[in-house]
């Protein structure tokens, strides 16, 4: 009689083949990427908070030039330059933190770091903040638009408050820094007034830098089609090891074509000398106009957020896009 | 003489082409999976239809298995899950034991339906990362019919065909389209849908050596599931009054794609009965994995506007990218032993070991088939009730496994640093179990 049970609840395990489930077909969640695009924007969805792909804006002046990094507990934190509304020689570095790309910033854009040396002449832009051990570094640009220069600083709470270094301008003559820090060397791509292209600038102690006098990215007139035959600027690179233990290299930038028209490529590298486009001839965004300016990348093993400024409502307005 | 004849009839009736199926990469039934799927030589259920249809001439009675199977696979990329689907399903089987003129014959017939897919295909761009052992392959149903024979007392024959569909079919669209206007189109849609039947054969020797050892050789014939889409549309292009801006335009889109791969398979068996209460049984299956194919799918693009032509430049669809698997060979090994034995029960334990080299290759260009080599262990036992009912004279067996598949790490580096996916780390395991009962007539 005990084995009769026994048997009954085997067969019943038998059949339970038969309850029938619908749930979607796996396999296709967290796919790696390695975060070169395409990008798309998000659609302007009226049950979010935000006013996509827009997620940081200021009622009273220009944002630009952002800088973005992961926030502990989900979020992002931006650093970016401000420029007061129709004055366009003077400049701050501000910063901002938004809890998701559909959320409102939940720490609205207030100043970070003033223009408060004399080489800065009022304007201080174009920040670059890396995560350096326990503390941010921060290269930015100072000086007069057609004279800049390159400082730095360093926080040790976050971001909120920023400590020049003494020895500012560090590199002369150059713009626009993006910096990465790996196997201890320390890596500027800048752009140089007067010059075309981007510029590498190396250094063993982040202070003291040699600029190539060769850009490693050069506009490509010989290809038309392509979105850069005129000019590229804006870089914004990242580089890490990777699964395999290569070194990779990445940069976002802007492109300009014969028509004056900006889009945001990217380029690979596994030495941050030789660089290889993606997507051929194509940028990794293109939405047209306004154009988008100022990329700079957070990078997930699945996603990546692009960011970048645009203007919308008059104004230049931080915005995102997604991939994939 | 009668019996040579029917077997080269037999085996005559097997040269039809051939999915890898779930049962391929976890075994059907619970008694094979806990002997490592060594069942070439060693198979004593229903599942001889899949492992050896020559060993269903054995049996001396009718015999219908009813059990269930449950295999999860968990793989991970950069030690992040992509979610892979469950395989689970009711497996039955049928062996129906008989004589045609003097000759003894066995019918049987294997079901494996899945609780959810009863077969998947998706057709992913050769770019797109995915395991592709445990994408689409675990999702399809397995039906297989076979036909055994007793050649002589010491050689068995047998074989059959296993059955799955493939997909034509096409949307069509005939009449005006509107232009300027789009929404002013006046278009007649026909669609058109044929699941068609694909065989694909099997079969098996059985060679009883002496006593104590027995020789199996089984052979599975390649197959692949084929989908051809088509998307059509035919008429003019203008306003509802008035002259057509492209008379008779057309355009159409075809969609091919073969999935659900098999390789052919060639697989040599032995099962030796070491002692009264332990056998032991080896198998080593040579998959030609080489023959595999791009599973991407091929599109073209046909437009026809008139005047218009010269204003469009469809390239032609560039060639998928050759996958370059390589073929394998697999051991496997299970034992097993009777560990009690009384007059109304036995009690068995088993065992199994099976190593599976992947034939996946450096995935350094564009694509990203995941793979690689494969270890697996598995656990089991059975019980044989005799004599516990008035109704079921014969023993009743039931059995039960638990199999756990680790899959070596394996790190993928790109050549290019432009690569869309970059460098990864993939791994994995899978947790398989099942139970099943015997059923004795």
């Amino acid at each position: 009689m005990r084995e009769a049970r026994w048997i009954a609840l085997v067969l019943v395990m038998s059949g339970c083949g038969l309850g029938i489930t619908d749930s979607p077909s796996g396999g296709a969640d967290n796919l790696p990427t390695s975060g070169a695009g395409p990008y798309g924007k998000p659609e302007l969805d009226f049950d979010t908070p935000a006013d996509e792909p827009f997620v940081v804006e200021d009622a009273g002046g220009n944002l630009y030039d952002p800088a973005v990094l992961h926030r502990d507990g989900g979020g992002f934190r931006f650093w970016m330059g401000r420029q007061p509304d129709n004055v366009f020689d003077q400049s701050e570095i501000w910063r901002a933190e938004i809890p998701a790309v559909t959320e409102l910033p939940d720490v609205p854009p207030t100043p970070a770091m003033l223009p408060d040396q004399s080489w800065e002449v009022g304007r201080v832009a174009a920040p670059a903040v890396i995560e350096d051990g326990g503390r941010l570094v921060m290269y930015y640009e100072g000086g007069a638009p057609d004279a800049p220069s390159i400082g730095r600083a360093e926080s040790s709470d976050g971001g909120v408050t920023w400590q020049k270094e003494a020895g500012n301008p560090l590199l002369a003559d150059a713009a626009e820094p993006t910096a990465v820090h790996i196997d201890g060397q320390w890596y500027l791509y800048v752009t140089r007034p007067g010059q075309v292209g981007i510029f590498r600038a190396t250094s063993a102690d982040g202070l003291s830098f040699d600029l190539d006098p060769t850009p490693v990215i050069a506009p490509r007139p010989d290809l038309p089609e392509a979105f850069d035959p005129v000019a590229v600027s804006d870089p914004f690179v990242i580089a890490g090891r990777t699964e395999a233990g290569q070194l990779h290299w990445g940069i976002f930038f802007n492109g300009i074509d014969a028509s004056g028209d900006a889009a945001i490529g990217y380029a690979g590298s596994f030495d941050g000398v030789a660089w290889e486009r993606f997507g051929g001839a194509d940028p990794v965004l293109t939405d047209g106009s306004p154009a988008e300016y100022g990329p700079t990348a957070v990078l997930e093993p699945s996603r990546g957020f692009l960011f970048y400024q645009q203007i919308g409502q008059q104004r230049q307005r931080i915005g995102v896009a997604l991939h994939p | 003489m009668r019996a040579a004849t029917l077997a080269t009839a037999l085996l005559l009736a097997l040269s039809a082409p051939a999915a890898a199926n779930p049962v391929d990469l976890f075994g059907f039934g619970a008694r094979g999976p806990a002997m490592g799927t060594a069942q070439t030589a060693a198979a004593q259920d229903g599942g001889a239809n899949y492992y050896n249809p020559a060993i269903l001439a054995t049996f001396p009675d009718i015999r219908i298995d009813v059990g269930y199977q449950y295999a999860q696979p968990t793989m991970q990329i950069d030690g992040q899950s992509v979610g892979d689907d469950a395989s689970r399903g009711m497996a039955v089987s049928l062996n129906v034991p008989g004589r045609l003129g003097s000759v003894r014959v066995a019918f049987g017939g294997a079901l494996l339906i899945p609780d959810e897919h009863i077969s998947r295909v998706r057709t992913l761009n050769s770019q797109q990362p995915r395991f592709q052992m445990y994408d689409n392959r675990p999702q399809r149903l397995f039906l297989a019919a076979n036909l055994a024979a007793e050649i002589t007392d010491r050689l068995f024959v047998g074989g059959g065909i296993a059955y799955m569909s493939s997909t034509n079919g096409g949307v069509y669209l005939v009449g005006r389209i509107g232009f300027p206007d789009a929404e002013d189109s006046n278009l007649d849609v026909a669609m058109d849908v044929d699941l068609k039947t694909v065989r694909y054969g099997q079969a098996g020797l059985l060679f009883r050596l002496n006593d104590w050892i027995d020789l199996g050789l089984s052979y599975r014939s390649q197959f692949k599931v084929t989908l051809s889409q088509d998307f059509i549309v035919n008429g003019n292009v203008g306003p509802a009054n008035g002259m057509p801006v492209v008379e008779n335009g057309y355009l159409g889109l075809s969609s091919k794609a073969e999935d659900l791969f098999q390789p052919m398979q060639v697989t040599f068996g032995a099962d030796a009965q070491l002692t009264p209460r332990l056998s032991m049984a080896f198998d080593a299956t040579f998959l030609r994995w080489s023959k595999f194919t791009n599973p991407a799918a091929h599109i073209n693009l046909d437009l026809d506007i008139g005047d218009f032509n010269a204003l469009v430049d469809i390239p032609p669809a560039p060639p998928l990218p050759d996958p370059h698997f390589s073929d394998t060979l697999s051991p496997r090994i299970g034992f097993e032993y009777l560990a009690y034995t009384s007059k109304k029960r036995d009690v068995t334990a088993r065992a199994g070991y099976i190593y599976e080299p992947t034939p996946v290759p450096e995935q350094f260009g564009e694509t990203n088939f995941i793979d690689s080599d494969k270890h697996t262990l598995s656990l089991g036992g059975g019980v044989t009730l005799r004599g516990f009912s008035a109704v079921f004279r014969k023993p009743l067996d039931i059995d039960a496994y638990v199999a756990y598949t680790m899959l070596e790490a394996r790190t993928t580096e790109k050549l290019s640093p432009v690569d869309p996916v970059g460098d990864y780390r993939a791994t994995g395991h899978v947790l398989a179990a099942g139970v099943q009962t015997r059923w004795r007539f």
